[in-house]
């Protein structure tokens, strides 16, 4: 990529107190997202996805803590503005939306208030101006009847139009970057497509830049354009979306894409990766992959690998990168 | 698109919902119907009493109940009917009077404490506890000693020993909604934290609280009889439910019932119409139970 990414995170550690002691959640992560792009980010759970997202934003809470990294949007480091500083680029630049759109709309305040009162903070302006605004928004996520919904509760919504409207409200003013934590996971099958097409159209009409957390990676291949597959607090593979269905090259990545349940292979049993996601009390020693690694050996468990750039636009974080790409082909 | 797909919404005024709630649920529909005919007796007093309640008739003394005074006198040839109406008034003046200034101070406390958290939150708690531990009735007593007997004073009182009550509730509701989902959304976006608190934490923290003061409301009155009938609150000749039973308390014994029967009735009587009313509130405050 030649053009100065939007977001870049760098050495971003999240670490979280507990009773077993420090959990590094996060220790050492990098990212970049250039502009306009959709980056899938995946892996299984309690691989640092969210974490990651909430890290970005500055919503971390105790016991978890950012310890260190730079995150810097457009190049300004996020983690050394101050609350207030940084209250002005939530919503205005940075946006998310969540799992569960009806756990995080407020159940006791109608929708088009909620999309006022975000407005306002950011842009001030009239009521007036701010209704225009909301119904201009929702029309724009593809709600039918924006003006009743501009009336509604979150209860008289069903998940999908929830959803719905959670986008509209991420994108009140207009943020550079839209952080999507898991947005179809609590959604039925159909509703899950629309969602995320839905996020694709928005970003080619608004010029939008999404980080797409998401565990499914029927997702990721239906919108996003790179993808970064994250395990236990590490990218251990980024690559362009059709890279990684054709030609992984990490053996995790691997384990997913066999994990993933396709029409076509019904009678073949479905494959997963042995063990568990590493205890992030008691992190393996070399890469922390290889005891559920096919390939793991000596050196794997010796030696921590790094994320090497294999060509223009793949990265894998494994000895054996080149043997799985031929291996492949 | 798929537009068509999408299922319509179930669009209704809250108003209209919690009316139909409040009709399916009898006992407090019940409760609602005693508090508000209290009321009314409170508001029309003057034109239904048929005696002033301060004018006694020393012709007409310790007189049982008749047509021509339903509830019948008291030593000083009061009418005791015409005083329980009057009475109305007071009490449900010290029991509304009470409960919104509890309501108010505590909610903020509460709010506050809730929301800071650590050092404030600790301080003030404990601050609190201090006051439960005492009796309410011991403490108020205490208050109305102090500043002195009047009717202020005793809303004052009873407003006092009821702030905790609230700053508790308050106080645990704000911890549970603080860390909901949609409060870390509304974060998410941009929002201060005191808009937070005031738009979206404390909305949601306010169902409880309502129904609380249905109860703290009956409490009220209870004890501002209890105060007055020590001769603590509002003094003898004020018609107020506590000081009527005091005034026919040594009567009792040589058979004039009536003197005391009738303000107790009241008191019972409007404690149980705010306790019904709480009992179904929770229900019609809910939106997600519509």
């Amino acid at each position: 990529m030649t053009a100065e990414p939007l977001l870049e995170v760098r050495g971003l550690a999240t670490w979280f107190e507990t009773p077993r002691g420090t959990a590094k959640v996060l220790d050492g992560l990098d990212l970049e997202i250039g502009r306009g792009e959709i980056l899938g980010l995946v892996g299984e759970s309690g691989s640092g996805k969210s974490v990651t997202a909430y890290s970005i934003a500055r919503l971390v809470r105790p016991p978890g803590r950012v310890v260190g990294g730079e995150v810097r949007l457009e190049g300004r480091d996020l983690l050394a503005l101050s609350e207030k500083q940084m209250r002005r680029v939530r919503g205005k630049e940075i946006s998310m939306i969540f799992q569960d759109p009806r756990g995080f709309l407020d159940p006791v305040a109608r929708v088009g208030s909620v999309l006022q009162e975000i407005y306002r903070t950011h842009e001030g302006g009239s009521r007036r101006e701010a209704k225009t605004r909301a119904l201009e928004l929702l029309r724009a996520v593809g709600l039918p009847a924006p003006e009743r919904v501009y009336r509604a509760y979150p209860h008289e919504l069903s998940g999908g139009m929830a959803q719905r409207a959670m986008i509209a409200l991420a994108l009140a003013c207009s943020p550079k970057l839209l952080i999507a934590d898991e947005p179809t996971t609590a959604l039925d099958v159909t509703i899950q497509i629309q969602i995320v097409r839905l996020l694709a159209s928005l970003r080619d009409r608004f010029g939008l830049t999404i980080l797409l957390i998401t565990h499914n990676l029927s997702v990721v291949a239906e919108v996003c354009d790179r993808v970064a597959v994250m395990y236990a607090g590490e990218i251990v593979e980024t690559a362009p979306a059709h890279e990684i269905f054709s030609q992984p090259r990490h053996p995790y990545t691997v384990g997913l894409l066999g994990a993933r349940p396709r029409i076509s292979a019904v009678e073949e049993r479905l494959s997963d990766i042995r063990g568990r996601v590493a205890d992030l009390h008691d992190l393996p020693t070399g890469c922390r992959f290889h005891p559920r690694c096919f390939l793991g050996d000596e050196r794997c468990r010796l030696e921590a690998p790094t994320l090497r750039r294999l060509d223009a636009a793949h990265e894998s974080r494994c000895h054996y990168a080149e043997q799985l790409g031929e291996d492949a082909a | 698109m798929l537009d068509a797909a999408l299922p319509p919404i179930r669009e209704e005024r809250p108003l209209v919902v919690g009316w139909r709630r409040l009709r399916r649920n009898r006992v407090t529909l019940a409760g609602l119907v005693i508090v508000v005919l209290v009321g009314l007796c409170a508001i029309f007093a003057p034109l239904i009493a048929p005696y002033p309640p301060m004018q006694g008739n020393p012709a007409e003394t310790l007189q049982p109940p008749s047509l021509s005074h339903l509830f019948g006198t008291d030593s000083i040839g009061f009418d005791v009917f015409s005083r329980v109406l009057y009475g109305a008034r007071i009490d449900l003046l010290i029991a509304f009077g009470a409960v919104a200034i509890a309501l108010v101070v505590g909610c903020a406390i509460g709010a506050v404490s809730g929301f800071l958290g650590r050092v404030v939150d600790e301080v003030v708690m404990r601050v609190m506890d201090m006051l439960s531990a005492f009796p309410s009735f011991i403490l108020a007593l205490g208050v109305v000693a102090a500043l002195g007997p009047s009717l202020p004073n005793l809303i004052l009182a009873i407003a006092f020993v009821n702030v905790p009550v609230y700053a508790r509730l308050l106080r645990a509701r704000v911890l549970t909604v603080r860390e909901a989902q949609y409060v870390r959304a509304a974060t998410a976006l941009g929002l201060s934290r005191r808009r937070v608190l005031f738009v979206h934490v404390l909305p949601n923290s306010l169902a409880p609280i309502f129904v609380q003061s249905t109860l703290q409301a009956g409490y009220a009155i209870l004890e501002a009889a209890g105060l007055s009938f020590l001769g603590l609150g509002v003094r003898v000749p004020k018609p107020e439910w506590g000081v009527m039973i005091n005034m026919g308390l040594q009567y009792i014994v040589s058979g004039q019932w009536w003197i005391t029967f009738f303000p107790g009735t009241a008191i019972a009587l409007t404690v149980m119409g705010f306790n019904l009313i709480g009992d179904g509130l929770q229900d019609v405050l809910d939106p997600r139970r519509r």
